[in-house]
This record gives structure tokens, sequence and C-alpha cells, in this order.
């Protein structure tokens, strides 16, 4: 908590965190600084990732006034290096208040209300300090307090004790006095106590505001160490009167057993150990005197006979304490440690102050060593505080109590440590409770700049992420830029392809005279074309390579201009050609067989020509999706006339149903197959007979 | 000067390599920023001292609507330059 480091600090943490040597966290820290401040005084920022920003900030001249001398004074311009904190640095170390939001306040609102809240503040900072103090207390005093204290306090205050009393000894008062003086002792064993506390706290511990209910039950325990003091002092008093006095002393017991029992009820912790101390203190005194004053006493027993016999037999047993007991007090010392583990292995049950079984715990543990004695002194305890005039005065030690019990409690460091943690959380919760109760009815809730942190995290987290997801979208559409044609250059290379080896055999009748399937091709044509009248065949024939004919000249001749010799022309050019080639010949069909019929066949009519025109062998191409009978539609209007495609190709064609892509395809004339009209339904029920039969 | 700067020139000061002397910044700046969180106070000799103030709560107004706020109280971190430093800026303003 608010330590000062040094540099050498910084580089021992560095150096175990970084598992460097400290030589090396040394020169970093060192080189660090120094270069900040290098680049400072070159007017240049220093940022640090999580950290901040160093600059030189230049201010301007202003004027001002000397605060000794009252004279004005100008302060020149000058440098000041700032550094403004990360937002990381800055919650992190606003991490206590990080729940605390800024309110709008209405105009109903006084000042006086925002005051209190700063008095809520200030009390919620000393309430964290309570809360350490208040939360060791019920959980970890009861192990601590003892081994700080035992050592250190017992033995002294025991010693006090036992002078005091023995100084009322020796002055001789007679019994019914004894007990005022006892109180005395016991109110300086008291105050002793309470200064020696205020020696060991801590200045925060000091200034304890008690109303708290914890506290409450807290200072009602803490009453008994006091009991314990004065119960040892009141029994050495009574030791020259032996007799006398425990019959005052019981029935002082007798009438204020209900406020015993009440007292009792609130035990602490506390309580419990300084009673087992100074059992312990009784403790040594042999058995052999309990006995004695056990049938001394036992006369004496009248209204209850438990209760007083432990009385008679602690206030027996006492007179041989203060004998031994400043030669014992090592030996008390010794014994009170061993006490004290048994102590905190039991004391963990009597956590529960409120509750009369509390004493149980105690009995338990102190039952091991001396079991009435405990309840006797507790007993005789109450009795003195109930019976003294003094008694509100014990009330208002509820009050001191509770901070002798605060000296206790920070008597052990430890505690401290430990509950550090648990105090940091009660201190966030509560000021918001206070907060939320003061505000609650008066105050809405406004948009806070305090939140605003988050909103910047978030902003830097897309702003990271958005580069790459940009880039990720950029690189994908480059693919797709790519790949989608790729496709597509695909599909046409594909039909390229096709057309290769289409042109090559569309090629070979026009570079290469000598096809072997075009020569197929012409045979079948020419066996299937039995039907055909003479004209007809004597004009295919003479009409074909008339056809033909010309086309070569014109592909001999394109094909030499674009530079080919021979059949190197390249591929797509082929095509070119060819596709040109048909379109010529479509658009403008060669005169010269029409000539030629017309000489020879003055009677040649016109669908002679038209047949002509159509026995001109078509060709296609299988493409993806395309079968014979989309051929067949495509050129006869009627898909079941896929048979005589299938006749004319039947070379290139092993499976009618499953023709590969890429195949060219003569398209016959129907004609060439005696069928006159796609229309007429005995051709095409003659086309499904054939194709029953093909497909067979 | 960035971040990244920094590690490459106090890399190339150092001579050590660049992961290392990120990694060691890192755990530098955790150092003291933990240390910041518990409100311990880092005084470097020769260059100034880290701190945390609490500032009080207040209330602000918004001059344009006149709204009045409320603005809790927080705990910031602040640096003060050591003595070193304040000379220098001296020197600094007073050559220009």
């Amino acid at each position: 908590m608010s330590n000062k480091l040094a540099l050498q600090d910084l580089v021992d943490l560095l150096a175990k965190k970084s598992k460097i040597t400290k030589k090396e966290a040394d020169s970093f820290f060192r080189e660090f600084f120094q270069l900040i401040l290098d680049r400072i005084f070159e007017n240049d920022s220093v940022k640090i990732k999580d950290f901040g920003t160093f600059k030189l900030v230049a201010v301007s001249s202003r004027e001002s006034v000397d605060v000794n001398t009252g004279e004005k004074i100008e302060i020149r311009a000058h440098y000041k290096l700032s550094f403004v904190p990360d937002k990381t640095l800055k919650n992190l170390v606003n991490k206590p208040f990080s729940q605390f939001e800024t309110i709008l306040l209405e105009d109903g609102v006084d000042f006086d209300s925002s005051d209190d809240a700063d008095l809520n503040d200030d009390i919620s900072e000393d309430d964290e300090k309570e809360y350490i103090i208040d939360i060791p207390q019920e959980e970890t005093v009861s192990n601590n307090p003892k081994e700080t204290k035992m050592p250190e306090d017992k033995p002294e205050e025991a010693k006090k004790d036992i002078e005091q009393p023995i100084k009322d000894k020796v002055e001789g008062q007679p019994v019914r006095p004894t007990t005022p003086p006892v109180q005395y002792p016991s109110f300086s064993s008291y105050s002793y106590t309470y200064t020696f506390s205020s020696t060991e706290k801590k200045p925060d511990s000091i200034t304890i505001t008690l109303p708290k209910e914890d506290l409450v039950s807290v200072s009602v325990n803490t009453a008994p160490p006091v009991k314990g003091d004065r119960t040892p002092t009141q029994d050495y008093s009574i030791q020259p009167e032996k007799q006398p006095e425990p019959k005052q002393v019981e029935e002082v017991k007798e009438e204020h057993v209900p406020q015993d029992v009440e007292s009792n009820t609130v035990s602490a912790p506390i309580k419990t150990e300084e009673k087992k101390q100074r059992v312990v203190e009784e403790m040594p005194t042999p058995d052999v005197v309990e006995n004695e004053i056990v049938t001394e006493a036992t006369p004496q027993d009248k209204i209850k006979p438990d209760t007083r016999k432990r009385d008679s037999e602690k206030q027996y047993i006492e007179p041989i304490v203060p004998s031994r007991s400043e030669l014992e007090l090592d030996d008390l010392i010794d014994v009170d440690s061993e006490i004290e583990t048994e102590d905190d292995v039991t004391l963990p049950p009597a956590k529960v102050l409120s509750k009369p079984s509390e004493e149980k715990p105690v009995d338990a543990s102190a039952a091991k060593s001396n079991p009435w004695d405990l309840k006797h002194i507790s007993d005789d305890d109450k009795i003195f505080t109930d019976e003294d005039p003094e008694r509100p005065l014990l009330r208002d030690d509820d009050i001191v109590i509770s901070e002798t019990d605060f000296l206790d409690i920070e008597d052990s460091d430890n505690a401290d440590k430990n509950i550090e943690p648990v105090v940091n959380q009660v201190g966030n919760n509560k000021p918001t409770t206070i907060r939320s109760v003061a505000y609650s009815e008066n105050i809405d809730d406004v948009e806070i700049p305090y939140h605003d942190y988050y909103a910047p995290t978030l902003g830097d987290k897309i702003k990271k992420v958005l580069p790459w997801t940009l880039l990720g979208l950029v690189v994908l559409g480059f693919i797709a830029y790519n790949v989608i044609p790729l496709f597509n250059v695909k599909y046409d290379y594909e039909n390229k392809l096709d057309r290769l080896n289409l042109t090559t055999s569309d090629t070979l009748p026009l570079i290469d005279e000598a096809d072997d399937s075009i020569a197929e091709t012409s045979s079948l044509l020419d066996s299937l074309k039995t039907n055909r009248s003479a004209d007809s065949v004597k004009v295919t024939p003479a009409a074909l390579p008339a056809n033909v004919a010309p086309v070569p000249a014109k592909q001999d001749s394109a094909s030499k201009k674009t530079h080919v010799p021979d059949r190197e022309i390249s591929k797509n050019l082929k095509i070119e050609v060819i596709n040109k080639a048909q379109m010529y010949l479509l658009k403008y069909p060669p005169k010269t067989p029409k000539t030629e019929v017309a000489a020879r066949e003055t009677a040649a009519n016109k669908t002679e020509e038209v047949k002509k025109q159509q026995s001109k062998p078509k060709y296609d191409v299988i493409r993806r999706g395309v079968t014979l009978r989309n051929l067949s539609t495509k050129h006869y209007g009627n898909g079941d006339f896929w048979v005589y495609i299938y006749q004319a190709n039947k070379s290139r064609i092993q499976n009618p149903n499953r023709v590969p892509i890429g195949t060219n395809l003569v398209i016959p004339d129907l004609d060439d197959y005696g069928v006159s009209s796609t229309k007429d339904q005995r051709e095409i029920q003659k086309a499904k007979n054939l194709a029953e039969r093909i497909l067979r | 000067m960035t971040n990244k700067e920094l590690i490459a020139e106090l890399s190339r000061r150092l001579d050590w390599s660049q992961n290392q002397t990120a990694s060691v910044l890192e755990d530098a700046v955790s150092i003291v920023n933990t240390n910041l969180a518990s409100t311990n106070s880092i005084n470097i000799q020769g260059f100034g001292l880290f701190e945390t103030k609490r500032r009080q709560e207040r209330v602000s107004v918004n001059p344009v609507s006149k709204q009045r706020f409320l603005v809790p109280p927080k705990i910031t971190p602040a640096f003060r330059p050591g003595q070193v430093v304040k000379d220098k800026l001296k020197k600094l303003s007073e050559n220009e």
C-alpha cells in the first residue's frame, strides 16, 4: 500500500519477471528512460504501449504574483514534460472507483446532498479501513492476536495485575473494599492495553466508527479480556482473606447471574483466548491445592453448587498463583504458546459470537487445561463488572474495548495482509451502496464519459480486424475475378478443343484432300442414297465436289495469306476459316453447281435446288448437354430422326446414348434416307423403329 | 516516436533482439502499471516520479446545456518530472 519504489526495486522485479539478470534489467531501464529523455528533448513525443505518452508541451508566458512579496512577475514561456497515461493504465489505476459513474444532477438536488456524497465518499474510504479491521476480527483474528500479543502483552499485563493486587494486599484492605481496588487495577490494565494498542496501531486504525453491527458484537466480546485481567487481580487481593471473600464473590455472582449469562452469550474469540491464558496462568496451580479449596468451599455451596464450587476453587487456587506467578511467568508463556495452538484449532467454532453456546468451545479448549477455572473466571469477571458503580463505563468500554480488539487484530500483520483483498472488495461495494442510497430518489443515471473507454476498446478491436477483413475481401474478389473467367475460358477451351477435333475432320476436305472419316461418310452416304433419283445422284457427286471446290480455294488463299504454308495453320484460324467458309457457302451458294445442274437439267426445280443445298454436308459438334436427339430436333425439327445422324456417323459413335463431348458429326440430309417430310408419321414411326433396333 | 520505434531503438542500444526487447518492455510496463494500480509511487532518479492521485468528486456544469453533473472521484496516474529533467527543460527554453 502506497509504498515508494525506487529504480532498484523495479530492476529487481523486472529481472524476476523477465528472467534476465539484474544487470540487464538495470541497463534496460536506464536505456529506456534515457531514450525517452533523448527523444523528448528532440521535441518528439514518446508513446509507450499500455503505459502512456511523454511529450513536451510549450507553456506560453503568463503573469503571476510572487507568493512571498506580492509583486507581479512574469513566468516566461517554458516547456513542460507532460505524461498522458494510456487508457489501460488509467483504468487499471482507477479500478477501485471504476463502478462510479457520472451522474446528472437535476435541479431539485441541493448542494448539501452532494456534500453528503462527499462525506460518504470520505467515509467510504474510512470504511475500507474499518472493513480491513472488522473482517479480521471475525475471521482471522482468532489465530494471530494471540501469537503476537501473548508473548508481549500477557506477561506484562499479568505482572501489572499481580503487582497491583499485591499492593492491595500490602495495604491490608478488608474484604469489601477489595472489590473497588480490584476494578482499578482492571481499569489500569485496560488502559494499559489501550495505550499499548495505540502505539502499535497504525494511524488509520485508531479512527474507527463503531456503529456498525459487526462492531457491536465485537465490542461486547472484548469486555471479557478486561475481566480476565481483573479476575487474577481479584484473586490475588483476596488471598489474605481466603474464606470471607469467596462468600462475597459468590453472593455477587448470585445476584448478577442473569447478567453474567448475557455477557457470556456475547463472549468473543478474544475472550476465550484471554480466558484461556488466564486459565493457563492458573493452570500451573497444583491440583492438590484445588482439592483442598474445594473441600473448604463445598459448605458454601447453597444456590448454585457447580458455579460456586468453581468460583471457590478458583479463588483458592489463585492465591497460589501470585506467589508462583512471578517465578512461573516464563513457564506460563510457554504454556500459553501450547494452548494457543489448541485455541487455533478450537476457536473457529467460537466465531459465532452472539450465541450463548459459545462458551462451549472455550470450555472444550479450556477443558484440556482446566475447565473449571475458565468458567469461574468468567463468572467472577462478570460479577465484578456488573456490580461496579462504573458499570456504565464498562458499557462505554464496549466501544473502547472494540478499539482494543482492533489493537489485537492489527497487531497481527499477517491478518491485515490476508484481509486486504477482501477489504478491497468490500470497499468497492460499500461506496456504491451508500451512493445508491443517497441518490436513488433524486438522481437519474446519465450517459457517462466513464463508460466510454469500453467503446474505444471495441473500436480498437474493429480497427485491428478491419484491415485484415478488407484484405481478405480483396483477395477473395481477386480470386473470384480470376477464377470465374477461368471457368469461362475452360468452357471455351473445350469448345475450341472440340472444334479442333472437328477441324481435323473439317479441314481435311478443305486442306487435306484425303481424310478417312470423310471418305467413310461419303461412302456411307453413297450407300444410303440408293433411293435417290438418278438426277440427284448425278447431281450430288458433282455438286459435292463443286461445293467443296470453292472453299478450298478460298481456304488455301486465306491460309496462305495468313502465312502458314501447310496444315500448321493455327487451330483458331482453322476454325474461323471453316466457319467463314460455311457462312459463305450458306449465304452465297456456289453458282457453279447450279449452272452445271441447270445446264445438265434444264427442268431442274427449285425444290431440287433446295435439296442440293440441303445435301451439302452439315457438321455439328456434340457439346455439353447436347444429345443426338437434340441435334435432330435442331436440324430436322423432330428428335426422332436422330437415328439418321447416328447412321451417318456410326464410325464415330460407339454408343448413341453416350456420344463423347467434342465429337464432330455429319448431319446428313434426311432426303438421303428417303425421308421427304419430317412431319410424316410414317417416317417418324420408321425412324422410331430404326432407333429401337439401334438401341437394342 | 511510436512503441515500435521505441523498441527498435532500444534493441539497437541494448544490442538485444527486437523480440526480447519488446517482451522485456512489456514486462517493465506491466510491473510499473501494477505498482501504480496498488497506489505505489515509483521514483526514478533523473527521470521523475510516477504516482497516483485521487481526484475528488466534483460537480461539473455543461456550459451549453447548463446541466450539472456529479463527476465521481477517481484515481489517476500522474508523473512529476524530476529535477534533472526540469533543469534540462529550463535550459531548453532558455536557449530558444
